[in-house]
């Protein structure tokens, strides 16, 4: 799956849209911590999107839809909130919804981001804002002020159905997911 | 009809924001004072300058802001010397992040060299006002006190050196040349704004 995604990317943005880090390798890379008992199952890597990649990594994703968040390891409502989008974006699944997040953390948060989508079972690879944050912001949503968390339920055609610049609850996420995907399977 | 004053209760205290101000709107709630750092009480229009006011809403806990806060101090006390005033709200809750309380914001202005008012906003109403939703967020008004800048600091709150677009810079660098602002309204990542309850 995280291959077929990495290879999608790639196809649809060409080698220097989006950067897709290196395949996990079985060693731990020099960076890792100790091996902690049990041994964590290494993360995935990230893959990193800017202005320029996103709407082509976005459209290339094989899901039907998307619910993507924009959060960082420093927002403490992104943080908060994490355990409902996974749960609800689960839910959804088997109805064709992918979560897809994005981290807009510094890139010396990396690792911290990385340990904490793992222990939250976030869906691997997980995306890794890069480059300038104005053109980010407007290349993903235009009304978005750039406040975190954002998060945004997308159609077959990546418009935005719905769009929540405040934190979200399973409560709140349901109802708009429920509109969009209706009764299908 | 209890459930509904409930959730009526419960809007109201998740409102967003007002819209944030337009170019070429006024500084909303001008005169109204607001504790500084130095003890004194200082309002949008008591600082403002001969040439323009640049109000920011900043704050200490926030990591984004932390990254600015040399530049944002810097440019500040640099602009504040060639006549555009300069006054630092802090409209976050203090109960949600303590680094924001006064005497942390006191300590903060000191250790950063701030020449220019750090004040707090006591209701976070001004920046409701404004329509601002995360620091650290600039408005810039000119002479007349009409809105002719607001966004980010720069393109690159993580690396100084790496800034490719002086985004505050520049515009009170046009600004004090009386050029137009060639971008004059800028997107950026930053922290919400942890605003107090209505009151």
């Amino acid at each position: 799956m995280r291959w077929l995604l990495a290879s999608l990317l790639l196809v649809a943005c060409g080698e220097d849209a989006a950067v897709v880090s290196a395949p996990p390798a079985e060693a731990p890379s020099p960076a890792a911590e100790p091996a902690r008992e049990p041994a964590p199952e290494r993360p995935a890597d990230w893959v990193d999107v800017d202005a320029e990649s996103l709407g082509p990594a976005l459209r290339a994703h094989e899901s039907r839809y998307l619910l993507v968040n924009v959060w960082s390891t420093w927002c403490e409502p992104c943080v908060e909130e994490m355990p409902q989008l996974v749960r609800v974006a689960g839910e959804y699944e088997d109805r064709g919804l992918a979560l897809v997040l994005i981290s807009a953390d510094f890139t010396t948060q990396r690792d911290a981001a990385h340990d904490f989508l793992v222990e939250q079972g976030a869906p691997m690879p997980s995306w890794f804002k890069t480059g300038s944050d104005d053109a980010f912001i407007r290349a993903l949503h235009e009304p978005w002020s750039g406040a975190l968390p954002a998060t945004l339920l997308m159609d077959e055609q990546r418009h935005v159905v719905h769009f929540w610049e405040d934190p979200v609850t399973a409560q709140t996420l349901r109802g708009p997911i429920e509109d969009l995907i209706g009764g299908q399977t | 009809m209890k459930h509904a004053l409930f959730a009526l209760a419960l809007s109201l205290l998740a409102a967003p924001t007002a819209h944030a101000l337009d170019l070429g709107d006024d500084a909303p709630m001008r005169t109204h004072r607001m504790r500084s750092v130095d003890g004194s009480r200082q309002s949008i229009a008591s600082v403002a300058g001969p040439r323009g006011t640049l109000v920011i809403f900043t704050c200490n806990h926030c990591p984004w802001a932390q990254a600015w806060e040399g530049r944002i101090t810097a440019l500040g006390n640099r602009y504040r010397a060639r006549g555009i005033g300069v006054i630092a709200i802090n409209p976050n809750d203090p109960e949600e992040f303590p680094e924001d309380g006064y005497s942390q914001m006191q300590q903060r202005a000191q250790s950063a060299g701030m020449q220019f008012p750090y004040v707090v906003d006591e209701t976070s109403n001004v920046a409701r006002a404004f329509g601002a939703t995360r620091t650290p967020e600039a408005f810039l008004f000119d002479q007349e006190g009409h809105l002719v800048y607001h966004g980010a600091i720069d393109d690159n709150a993580q690396e100084p050196d790496g800034v490719e677009h002086h985004y505050l810079r520049d515009a009170m660098d046009a600004l004090l040349a009386r050029r137009a602002i060639s971008d004059a309204e800028t997107r950026f990542l930053g922290c919400s704004i942890k605003f107090r309850d209505p009151s």
